[in-house]
């Protein structure tokens, strides 16, 4: 037995046995299945099948690779072990087979990412230079305070406070951002953000430090002169983060193209069940290609949703009613905090889900008390 | 039940920790890496793998520590694996994890 098998074990002598460890534990659920009936087992990145193929009849083996297929993230593409398997010629198989599927993401699918953040640098609403002159100041502050601090990336174990400030500040640029109507700016700074994240859950690699310290600082920059240009201009820099997102691309990775999978002609399209007749339309994104323009109005909300945001949004309020009277009193951090949390949670809930985008935006201003 | 138990006899349950070694080579160092660096801007970040008809849990178990060992990153992913088997038998000693000192030396 070699020792990489033995890592998998505490060894209790009382007993002498040999115990999984617990940490593998957890990350394993067993399930009966018979492989022979089709399961829906949800998307999978990787899937292990060794010695089990050859058991089956040639059409069951076909109809089984065939699920596996599927059953992959859609875009890639399978990886095959010592003894490659065609997804082509599945029904071919035989003898032992050991084999791992593996995505690849496709080589090309600019076409996607175009679509998604739309065209032009239409700004989506018009916000009145008085706000825009607080989004600004703020901005400005975030950005200084991550241009001095992002270096505690690079040391051996930052701290997590400084961590979670950076992350807080990238956050908070991203939303206020994208709440005033510049979503490239928003784009590139929830990718800061996102990394900050993930430095906050386990330790960046060596793979990663690299091309990461790069692109932090200059997304960094990037922002910067953004905020110039929407100082001056009152617009965003297009072609900037375009160039920019063009020269990160690892950072800003296409859609995965749409799963191009030669089915087996079982039913014909026009059998399809009427049900999916009935499904809604996609939602039309309007002229300037915003995610906002598919908002709908404020008052116009289905009353079982209100049911459910009007209890919350009235807790959160009472809390920043609370919190408002007790700052007047004392500047309490805590508090603030609180304050933070229960406008945030509502603000960010109701944009997200395209309800009150007007009311998120007074919120926030709000915020800057 | 009688169809249960002669489905356990008639499938081999030959498995091992690591069998197949080019394999889990490959997985370790090359597929794992590209998880790593592909899935690095998801939200939430969660690796799913199926250990599809896993025995008595060699494979599973082996597919768990080689991620859990080679992705320095690995809390902070949501690991997922499923390990199925036809054999409910197997799966039992599969779930439980032990083994006995003199069967892994």
């Amino acid at each position: 037995m070699n020792e990489k098998a033995a890592r998998c074990f505490n060894f209790t002598k009382v007993e002498n046995k040999f115990h999984v460890k617990p940490r593998l534990k957890k990350m394993i659920s067993f399930a009966p299945m018979n492989l022979a009936a089709p399961v829906y087992v949800g998307r999978m990145d990787l899937i292990f099948c060794m010695n089990v193929l050859i058991y089956f009849t040639e059409e069951r083996r076909h109809s089984l690779v065939q699920r596996f297929y599927e059953a992959l993230e859609p875009g890639w593409i399978p990886f095959s072990g010592p003894f490659g398997i065609d997804f082509e010629d599945a029904g071919e198989v035989s003898g032992d087979c050991a084999w791992g599927l593996h995505f690849v993401p496709e080589a090309d699918g600019a076409g996607t990412a175009e679509g998604r953040t739309g065209d032009g640098g239409t700004r989506v609403t018009t916000p009145d230079r008085e706000a825009v002159e607080m989004f600004l100041q703020e901005a400005a502050e975030h950005l200084q305070y991550l241009r001095e601090y992002v270096s505690v990336l690079q040391e051996v174990s930052p701290r997590r406070e400084d961590l979670e400030r950076l992350y807080i500040s990238a956050h908070t640029l991203s939303g206020t951002s994208g709440s005033y109507g510049f979503p490239r700016f928003s784009e590139v700074a929830a990718k800061l953000a996102h990394i900050f994240q993930y430095a906050l859950q386990a330790p960046l690699g060596d793979d990663l430090h690299g091309p990461l310290t790069e692109f932090l600082s200059d997304g960094i920059s990037l922002l910067e002169t953004s905020l110039l240009e929407i100082s001056d201009a009152g617009q965003e820099n297009v072609e900037d983060v375009a160039a920019f997102k063009e020269r990160y691309r690892f950072a800003f990775p296409p859609e995965p193209p749409p799963l191009n999978l030669s089915m087996p002609a079982t039913a014909p399209l026009s059998q399809a069940p009427s049900d999916y007749q009935d499904e809604p339309e996609p939602v039309n994104v309007g002229q300037t290609g915003s995610y906002f323009d598919a908002l709908p109005v404020d008052d116009d909300v289905p009353n079982e949703i209100l049911e459910f945001f009007q209890p919350e949004a009235e807790e959160h309020l009472q809390i920043v009613a609370d919190c408002l009277l007790s700052l007047e009193g004392n500047n309490n951090p805590e508090e603030i905090n609180r304050l933070f949390r229960a406008i945030h949670t509502t603000v960010k809930g109701s944009a997200a889900q395209g309800w009150f985008a007007a009311s998120g935006r007074h919120w926030r201003i709000a915020l800057r008390i | 039940m009688e169809y249960d138990s002669l489905l356990e006899r008639m499938l081999t349950q030959e498995t091992s920790f690591f069998r197949y070694p080019a394999v889990y080579e490959a997985f370790e160092k090359r597929v794992l890496p590209e998880i790593h660096v592909s899935k690095f801007w998801k939200n939430p970040r969660t690796l799913r793998v199926w250990s599809a008809g896993c025995s008595t849990g060699e494979e599973p178990y082996s597919i768990a520590i080689t991620i859990a060992d080679s992705l320095s990153f690995a809390d902070a992913w949501n690991v997922e694996i499923l390990a199925t088997d036809v054999g409910k038998l197997a799966l039992k000693t599969a779930e439980k994890g032990n083994l006995f000192g003199t069967e892994l030396v």
